[in-house]
């Protein structure tokens, strides 16, 4: 008997994902209702029209079919060899066909069908069998495998194929089928942003990160947290967290009415206008490791809340306290640690006003007045007068992206600051499913931010001003965590931290070793697997031993950068490698990576030494650094 | 005719090329805006064979001019774009080449 177009699919497709076959062979599937005809074009080509939600759609051209998805693949230009690709919608299988043949065999494709009726007909009617014989393409079909979504992006998406990443809808789904493709776009789109914005905020936040926290950690030693901070604060009516937008200009001064009525705390950035216009914020937070210094001029006497990460230089002109928080970084969690206690977090949404909205939330009030919270760019600026610039410039924003607005229909804003924008929103929903919570945004322009009720600071300050309370005052009687026993304690701990460098250059001496051994072994051709395998354990063992050390966690912060380089360089020069023996690439890639770990950990025990020299001088002198 | 020609030629390299080149997916909106000027040129084709064509060839002309116009009515009614794009480009692009050749012939 004949082999059917049907069996051909089925058994190229089986060579990669056997069970994803036989699920389509015992027809274990939702069959959706989705028509779909089989026609000819003027062309010759097989095309596919369909009937769905009272819709009749072609996809394919019925005059000239192949005319177009020549001009798609022009569109989307050569193909990189570790491209990850997505396609939303199998349609006649015509762009599937095209981007298998003009993209190399290492290309992810993921080909995304939300209906298992159009499906079936491609596997019927559209011979794809040279296609897919000879590369893994990866089908998430609705209805038959759709769970394996995310764990597909999750899989495609890499740090290193980033960059490449292509994303691409066939004509006539989003009308055909919105609500599957809106949730599966938005889905990749999610992990995608996320994974971009995580990347570059921790690289541009890593860049001095080492430094910053070892710097840091005398003060985080002296035991000043935000949970101390809020038990000096009782009043937990409402707060104003006033961040550094563009629209802060138009209602700044009427900040000054609610000063010593509403517990004020400033984004770094927004206290230099703040500080012009005489009015002090109770605190004020900041993150940002490489934060200019002459943004904070002047504001030396006030409190600041910080994460272990900030630019040491800033916390070292404080003569205000210094009030931490916890993120993510092991060394400071430990001074906590060896006197039984914890180093309270607030959450992190990638800029330092998600952090300090979640400081108000956490502390108790009940409602938070947001100020100068653009997330966009209202009236063309990036930031208030009077921040990076007396007077900012005019931006082009004919190139961003458009959302929602206060007062406009639609304002600019910047996919970083759109992921900010979502952060709140998803932030004030969970906020509010957890008790009563009212956020009032009295940003005079900017986007609009789900769940908050828009008002003028005026109106929002005649509601909410209450009695006069001096909370910097307040601030000013907060308490250390810590006793002098427990302080003595902390700073005691800060001695032993040269030594878990020292131990780690050990290690990375060893590593270094083993993959020698590897690259030897290799050339002489005595390895065999039994040999490799046990030297893999070896290694696996010693990488386990670096992870025992908290310091190991500020080495592999800033190994981040190398590794990512290599990595991204292997991605780029592989080309010329790939027939190269897999065993002497990976020792080859050991020893330097060793190299540069032990380099790491030479560094990080200069910079923990003169870490010490600073706790000495803060514990016989006092105040601060500068 | 020739200017009208020229007009329409103007608009469907703007919805087509738009489409293909930079990805601007506003083509059933675009191709609204076009529909009086399309079924402006269309209609003259149809007032009968004033052109001096052979009855055989002319009736071909006439049932290409019609089915274009009804696709571009159905891709409309659809939402369908791929529609829209192929009768915009392989369908009424003949058309008015009609008088966009005339137009090149005679510059």
């Amino acid at each position: 008997m004949r082999e059917t177009i049907f069996d051909k699919n089925l058994k190229a497709m089986e060579k990669w994902y056997p069970d994803f076959a036989d699920m389509i062979r015992e027809e274990k599937y939702d069959l959706d209702d989705t028509k779909v005809w089989v026609e000819q074009s003027w062309d010759k080509e097989k095309i596919f029209r369909i009937e769905t939600g009272g819709k009749r759609l072609y996809l394919g051209g019925k005059r000239n079919a192949a005319e177009p998805v020549q001009m798609w693949q022009e569109r989307l230009g050569e193909i990189h060899k570790y491209a990850p690709v997505f396609l939303f919608g199998i349609g006649s299988g015509a762009y599937l066909k095209s981007i298998i043949h003009h993209s190399p065999k290492e290309a992810n494709i993921v080909v995304y069908e939300p209906s298992m009726a159009i499906f079936l007909t491609v596997l019927k009617e559209i011979d794809l069998s040279e296609e897919i014989k000879d590369r893994p393409i990866a089908f998430v079909i609705e209805g038959l495998n759709d769970v394996e979504f995310v764990p597909v992006i999750q899989g495609v998406l890499t740090l290193e194929t980033l960059e490449f990443f292509i994303e691409e809808v066939h004509p006539n789904y989003k009308t055909a089928f919105p609500e599957q493709l809106r949730e599966r776009v938005k889905q990749l789109t999610k992990h995608a942003d996320e994974f971009f914005v995580n990347f570059y905020t921790r690289r541009l936040l890593q860049e001095r990160a080492a430094q910053n926290v070892l710097y840091n950690l005398p003060y985080i030693a002296e035991g000043y947290h935000t949970a101390q901070l809020s038990k000096v604060i009782p009043y937990k009516g409402a707060a104003v967290l006033i961040s550094a937008g563009p629209s802060l200009d138009k209602n700044i001064e009427e900040l000054r009415r609610a000063k010593n009525h509403l517990f004020l705390i400033a984004v770094d950035t927004a206290v230099k206008p703040l500080l012009k216009r005489g009015i002090l914020p109770d605190v004020f937070i900041t993150l940002d490791g490489r934060k200019p210094l002459d943004l904070l001029e002047g504001a030396q006497m006030l409190p600041v809340v910080s994460n272990s990460v900030a630019r040491y230089e800033l916390l070292d002109r404080q003569k205000g306290k210094r009030i931490f928080f916890f993120d993510g970084y092991q060394l400071p969690l430990d001074l906590y640690f060896q006197n039984d206690k914890i180093l309270p977090g607030v959450a992190v949404g990638g800029s330092v006003a998600c952090s300090g909205f979640s400081l108000l939330y956490k502390m108790g009030f009940e409602t938070v007045i947001l100020v100068g919270q653009d997330l966009a760019y209202t009236d063309n600026k990036s930031h208030a007068d009077g921040t990076f610039q007396e007077k900012m410039p005019l931006e082009n924003t004919e190139h961003m992206i458009r959302v929602k607005g206060n007062y406009q229909d639609t304002v600019p804003t910047l996919t970083n600051l759109k992921i900010y924008l979502d952060w709140f929103a998803s932030y004030i929903k969970g906020a509010k499913e957890h008790g009563n919570f009212r956020v009032i945004n009295a940003t005079e322009g900017g986007a609009f931010i789900e769940g908050t009720e828009l008002m003028s600071l005026k109106d929002a300050l005649d509601e909410c001003i209450g009695e006069e309370i001096d909370f910097a005052g307040l601030v000013d009687t907060m308490e250390s965590a810590f006793t002098e026993e427990e302080k003595k304690k902390a700073f005691d701990y800060l001695r032993e931290i040269p030594k878990q460098f020292e131990a780690l250059e050990k290690l990375a001496k060893q590593l270094k070793r083993e993959y020698q051994k590897v690259e030897q072994t290799e050339k002489s051709g005595k390895g065999n697997s039994k040999y490799y395998k046990k030297q893999i354990e070896k290694i696996k063992k010693l990488t386990e031993k670096c992870y025992e050390y908290s310091g190991y966690q500020l080495v592999e912060s800033t190994l981040g950068t190398a590794e990512f380089i290599l990595q991204t360089e292997f991605y780029y020069e592989k080309e010329d490698t790939e027939t190269e023996n897999e065993i002497l690439q990976t020792a080859a890639h050991g020893i330097t990576y060793s190299e540069i770990f032990e380099d790491c950990t030479k560094l990080m025990q200069d910079l923990s030494k003169k870490m010490l020299a600073r706790a000495d001088r803060l514990r016989t002198e006092g105040g601060s650094l500068c | 005719m020739e200017e009208k020609a020229k007009t329409l030629w103007r608009i469907i390299d703007t919805i087509c090329g738009g489409y293909h080149i930079y990805k601007d997916e506003n083509v059933l909106e675009k191709a609204k805006k076009a529909a009086e000027p399309i079924q402006e040129y269309c209609s003259f084709f149809l007032q009968g064979n004033i052109f001096g064509m052979e009855e055989k060839a002319y009736q071909e002309l006439y049932c290409f001019v019609v089915q274009t116009l009804e696709d571009f009515v159905e891709a409309i009614t659809q939402e369908d774009t791929i529609l829209m794009l192929d009768t915009l480009d392989y369908g009424l692009r003949e058309i008015v080449y009609i008088y966009r050749e005339n137009d090149e012939a005679t510059a």
